[in-house]
C-alpha cells in the first residue's frame, strides 16, 4: 500500500504546473469564446426561422391572389368577390362586405374571418330583386351557344299561383313552370346552375307572395329540371322572408344550392340554407340569414 | 456588458476560490488523466465548462463539481476532442518550451487502469476520503466504487507480482 502511496504521488506531481491565474485565465477565454458561438448560432437560427415564415407569408399571399382563395387569410376579405376554391363542396356567395363567414354544410361549422361588418351583400347575376321587363322580378339567365335563357316572373305575381316563366330569347320560345302544388307561387331570387340544366327558385309556401304581412312568410326551395320543366320541391328547411325575393345561389362545381331570405324578425329557420343537388332536402346553416354572408369550401375550414 | 467583458469580471470573483483549489485539483489531474497530455487542459476544459453555467463561486461545492467533470472528461474520449480544440491550441503555443511529462516508466502499471479507477484509487488511498463521498464524486454507488476499488488493487498487485517474478 506504500508503494501504491508513493507511486501515486509520483503521477500527482507530474508536469510543470502552470498555475492556477493561467488555467483559470484560458478557461475563462475558452468559455467566452464558445459563448459567442452559441449566441452566433442562435442569432443564425431565429434569422433563418424568420426568414422561412415571412417567406411562408409571401407564398401564402401569392397562393390566395391567384386562386382566389382569400377567406383562408384573416382580414383579407375586404375586397374578396372572386372566392374561387378547387375541389369544393360548396362555392360562395359573394359580397362587398368586409365581413366573409365560411360555413361548411356538413357540420354546420362558421367561421368568421374578418369581424368588421358593413352588411351590404349585393348579389351577382342576377341581382336578387332584379325587375323584368313585362314582368316582376328575373330569376336568373343563362347563356351558351344554343341557347340565351332568362327565368323571371309575371307581373302579376302579387296574387297566389305565381307560375314562373322560361324564355329562351334566341328562339323564341317560351315555357311556363306552374306554381308547385301547396305554394302560392315563385316568389323573386333564383339562379341557373353552371351547366344550365337547372334552375333554383324559390316558392312561397305560407303568407302571401309579397312582404309586408305580418306573421311570418315562408318560402321553400325549387329545383327545376330546365328541358322538362318539371318543379322538385326540396324539403326543410324553409327559409323565411322579409321581402318578396330571396337568394339562390349555385356552387361553382353544381353540387350546392346556398338559399335564404331577409328575415329580421324571423323565428324559424333562422339560417342560411344549403341543398346538396340531387337528394331531396337541406340542411341550415348556422348563418342567420342576412345578405352579409358568403360561404366557400370545406377544405377552407 | 460582452461576454469577454463579463468573463474579466468572473475572473476576478473566482480567482481566490480557483486557487484554493487549484494544487489539489492538479495532482488529481495528473492521476486521472490522460498520460501523455498536460493534467492542466484537463483542468481548463473542466472549468470552461464549468463555467457555462455561471461563475465558480456561484457552485455549491466547486471542488466536487470540478472532480467529478474532470473524471467524466477523462473517462469519456475528451483525449481526442482535446486536439482540436482551438482554445488548447492557442494555449500550447502561449506555452512554447514547457514540456509535458507523461508517467514515469517505473508507474507504467498505473497506465493501465482506466480513468475512473485510476481516480478511485487516489481519492481513497492519497486523499483517503470515504467511500461515500468518492461514490458520489465519481457518479456510482458506494459498494460499487468499494468494489471497484478492491479490484484494481488486486489487479496492481497482480502486475507487480508479475514484475517481480521477471
Amino acid at each position: 500500500m506504500v508503494d501504491l502511496i508513493e507511486q501515486l504521488e509520483t503521477v500527482a506531481q507530474r508536469g510543470n504546473a502552470r498555475g492556477a491565474t493561467r488555467v483559470l485565465s484560458a478557461a475563462h477565454g475558452v468559455a467566452a469564446q464558445r459563448e459567442r458561438r452559441r449566441r452566433n448560432r442562435r442569432f443564425v437560427a431565429t434569422g433563418v426561422v424568420a426568414l422561412g415564415a415571412l417567406i411562408v407569408a409571401i407564398l401564402a399571399v401569392r397562393h390566395a391572389e391567384d386562386t382566389g382563395d382569400v377567406a383562408t387569410i384573416a382580414g383579407a376579405t375586404a375586397t374578396a368577390n372572386a372566392i374561387r376554391t378547387e375541389g369544393i363542396d360548396a362555392e360562395l356567395v359573394w359580397g362587398n362586405t368586409d365581413r366573409v363567414t365560411i360555413g361548411d354544410p356538413e357540420t354546420g361549422r362558421v367561421r368568421v374571418t374578418s369581424t368588421a361588418d358593413r352588411s351590404s351583400w349585393t348579389p351577382t347575376a342576377p341581382p336578387m330583386a332584379a325587375p323584368y321587363a313585362g314582368g316582376r322580378y328575373l330569376i336568373g339567365s343563362y347563356r351558351d351557344a344554343v341557347s340565351d335563357l332568362d327565368a323571371w316572373t309575371r307581373a302579376s305575381c302579387a296574387d297566389p299561383g305565381c307560375a314562373l316563366v322560361i324564355t329562351d330569347r334566341r328562339s323564341g320560345v317560351q315555357r311556363e313552370v306552374p306554381a308547385p302544388e301547396g305554394t302560392f307561387g315563385f316568389i323573386g331570387g333564383g339562379g341557373f346552375s353552371p351547366d344550365g340544366t337547372k334552375l333554383a327558385a324559390l316558392a312561397a309556401t305560407r303568407g302571401s307572395l309579397v312582404g309586408g304581412t305580418a306573421g311570418g312568410r315562408q318560402m321553400q326551395l325549387v329545383i327545376i329540371d330546365v328541358a322538362s320543366t318539371v318543379a322538385t320541391m326540396i324539403d326543410q328547411p324553409r327559409g323565411e322572408y322579409g321581402e318578396d325575393y330571396g337568394y339562390a345561389v349555385w356552387s361553382r362545381d353544381g353540387h350546392w344550392v346556398f338559399y335564404g331570405g331577409l328575415a329580421l324578425d324571423g323565428t324559424w329557420p333562422p339560417k342560411v340554407a344549403v341543398h346538396r343537388v340531387g337528394t331531396h332536402d337541406a340542411v341550415g346553416l348556422d348563418l342567420r340569414p342576412g345578405y352579409d354572408v358568403a360561404a366557400v369550401a370545406r377544405g377552407v375550414l | 456588458m460582452d461576454v469577454v467583458g463579463e468573463a474579466a469580471t468572473q475572473l476576478g470573483d473566482d480567482g481566490s476560490l480557483f486557487a484554493s483549489l487549484y494544487d489539489d485539483l492538479r495532482r488529481f489531474a495528473a492521476v486521472v488523466g490522460w498520460p501523455d497530455h498536460d493534467p492542466d487542459d484537463l483542468i481548463q476544459e473542466a472549468v470552461a465548462r464549468a463555467l457555462r453555467h455561471g461563475p465558480l463561486v456561484r457552485l455549491e461545492n466547486p471542488g466536487a463539481y470540478l472532480r467529478t467533470a474532470i473524471v467524466r472528461l477523462a473517462s469519456n474520449g475528451w483525449r481526442g476532442r482535446l486536439t482540436r480544440d482551438d482554445a488548447h491550441r492557442r494555449l500550447a503555443a502561449s506555452d512554447t518550451g514547457e514540456v509535458v511529462d507523461a508517467y514515469p516508466s517505473d508507474l507504467d502499471e498505473l497506465r493501465r487502469l482506466d480513468a475512473r479507477d485510476r481516480a478511485l484509487l487516489y481519492l481513497s488511498v492519497v486523499e483517503r476520503r470515504p467511500y461515500a463521498e468518492i461514490a458520489a464524486l465519481l457518479g456510482m454507488a458506494e459498494p460499487a466504487a468499494r468494489k471497484r476499488s478492491s479490484r484494481a488493487l488486486a489487479r496492481l498487485r497482480r502486475e507487480l507480482t508479475i514484475q517481480e517474478a521477471e
